[in-house]
């Protein structure tokens, strides 16, 4: 049993937000972007002119809020203003947001085309086009988002628990698990979500110490660790029931954050 | 048949209770169960405890012990080894080799008519169709017991302390409700009390972390039965 006093550590993780802003004068077009956006777990403004969507611009300046803004060129007779100008004009308030522009009648000249370029802005039309170009952008800034994370969360946790590799594995582990949150929750995960969770359950085994000694009963058999580990890593019946052990152990965790327990080893741990 | 000395007191409408706390001792498994049998804490009316090393059956108990079981409401507390349809013995031959199919029978449908009226079965699987006779073909009587395997860290100290708490309050629970939800509810609760403490305490057990596992397992798998 440890000798120190256990300790509360607190880790706390800050993510970048996860909003968009787009700017259309077409209410169809905007009911149709937000719900795709929406679905796809980000909040939603929406303003029908560049004039309406300037005071959104200067708020997220001050406090960043979107990670993508996205605009039509024409506002037809709602506005003189074109989209491509509303972004250009206004490049300084994006921060880290990621400009894009659905194309009109009209294409921007080459020089206007090569400023958007440079503050990495697409340019899509609006067709059918712009689905898939959608999909792509929201697949791309999920990637992000999720690797945004991964290295939050690991960079929290690597900094308060020295120990973490020892008793996660390794940080690579740790970023498997991370990487499928969605998966992990149905009880089907991708090949390498797998095959971490089996590395988790050997590199525990193998740190208990007394790896011939019998303790792990199951079943009918009484196991030592080296046992263990060679049906774990066989994935065996016992083997692969004990990688979902450690899947309920994880959702047991997510669902009882208050009482984590202090995240350290004593090497005179019982 | 082991000689043990046994009495009854009456409880619940003057009908006598006699406890039994039967425990094969065989292997390195039933080493560690059978020894979380000594010395449980008080169930409200004499334990015997039955520890066996060669192959019994639970009328041959019930007849060494001259217990009635149609006069008087046995419990059995059971702790080792369990398949579907029964409480497993000590193989009938020396020959670890063998496997499951070699282990005898201390209790299974044969012996339907002399079953006790509480049975706490501490092994794998005997919800499964035991735990299901119960509940189809039994009348105002208890079961607890699991459907699957389940997993045991077989080491003293905390461990064994917990598995013992543990056996303690189901059998407590078992004869205490007479509500088939007010038993779930305390067999839960007893649950999650133990899955806390080795989840908050993961870094100060060598095996807290599997024990955490095994009693998430098991109270995934635990079925009781109130009729």
């Amino acid at each position: 049993m440890s000798k120190a006093a256990p300790q509360r550590v607190t880790v706390e993780v800050s993510m970048s937000p996860s909003r968009v802003l787009i700017v259309d004068d077409e209410k169809p077009f905007l009911d149709r972007a937000r719900s795709f956006f929406a679905s796809r777990g980000y909040d939603v403004d929406v303003a029908r002119t560049p004039e309406l969507a300037l005071p959104f611009l200067q708020e997220h300046a001050k406090s960043p809020k979107y990670r993508i803004v996205i605009t039509d060129d024409n506002f037809d007779k709602l506005s003189k203003i074109k989209g491509h100008r509303f972004i250009l004009d206004n490049k300084h308030l994006l921060g880290e947001a990621k400009p894009m522009i659905i194309s009109g009648a009209e294409e921007p000249s080459g020089e206007i085309l090569e400023e958007l370029k440079a503050i990495n802005c697409e340019y899509v039309e609006k067709n059918e086009t712009l689905n898939a170009f959608l999909n792509e952008l929201t697949k791309e800034d999920h990637e992000n988002r999720n690797r945004e994370l991964k290295n939050t969360v690991k960079d929290a946790l690597q900094g308060v628990l020295p120990n973490l590799s020892v008793a996660a594995g390794g940080p690579a582990e740790v970023e498997d698990v991370i990487d499928s949150p969605e998966s992990y929750a149905g009880r089907t995960f991708p090949e390498e979500t797998h095959g971490a969770l089996k590395r988790m359950v050997v590199n525990w085994l193998q740190s208990r110490g007394s790896l011939d000694e019998p303790v792990f009963f199951y079943g009918d058999h009484v196991y030592s660790a080296n046992e263990l580990i060679k049906q774990v890593e066989d994935e065996t019946e016992i083997g692969r029931e004990h990688i979902m052990m450690l899947l309920a152990d994880f959702e047991y965790s997510q669902e009882n954050k208050e009482d984590a327990p202090p995240r350290y080893l004593d090497d005179d741990d019982q | 048949m082991p000689h043990q000395d046994t009495s009854t007191m009456t409880i619940n409408d003057g009908d006598p209770l006699t406890i039994l706390l039967c425990a094969p001792k065989h292997d390195l498994l039933t080493e560690y169960t059978s020894s979380l049998l000594q010395n449980l804490p008080d169930l409200g009316a004499p334990a015997t405890p039955i520890v066996f090393e060669h192959p019994l059956r639970y009328d041959e108990v019930l007849t060494g012990l001259e217990i009635d079981s149609h006069t008087t409401d046995v419990t059995v507390v059971f702790c080792g080894h369990g398949a579907p349809s029964a409480l497993l013995g000590p193989p009938k031959l020396r020959d670890p080799a063998r496997g499951r199919n070699s282990y005898s029978s201390f209790f299974d449908i044969s012996l339907w008519e002399y079953r006790p009226k509480f049975m706490l079965a501490f092994c794998c699987s005997a919800a499964e169709v035991l735990g299901e006779a119960y509940r189809l073909k039994s009348n105002d009587s208890a079961f607890v017991g699991f459907t699957t395997k389940i997993g045991i860290i077989t080491v003293n100290g905390i461990y064994a302390d917990y598995f013992k708490k543990l056996l303690h309050e189901l059998a407590a629970a078992m004869l205490r409700h007479s509500d088939k939800d007010a038993l779930e509810a305390s067999i839960t609760t007893t649950y999650k009390e133990a899955i806390k403490f080795f989840h908050k305490n993961e870094n100060s057990y060598r095996y807290a972390r599997a024990m955490k596992w095994y009693l998430l397992a098991q109270l995934k798998a635990v079925k009781s039965v109130r009729t």
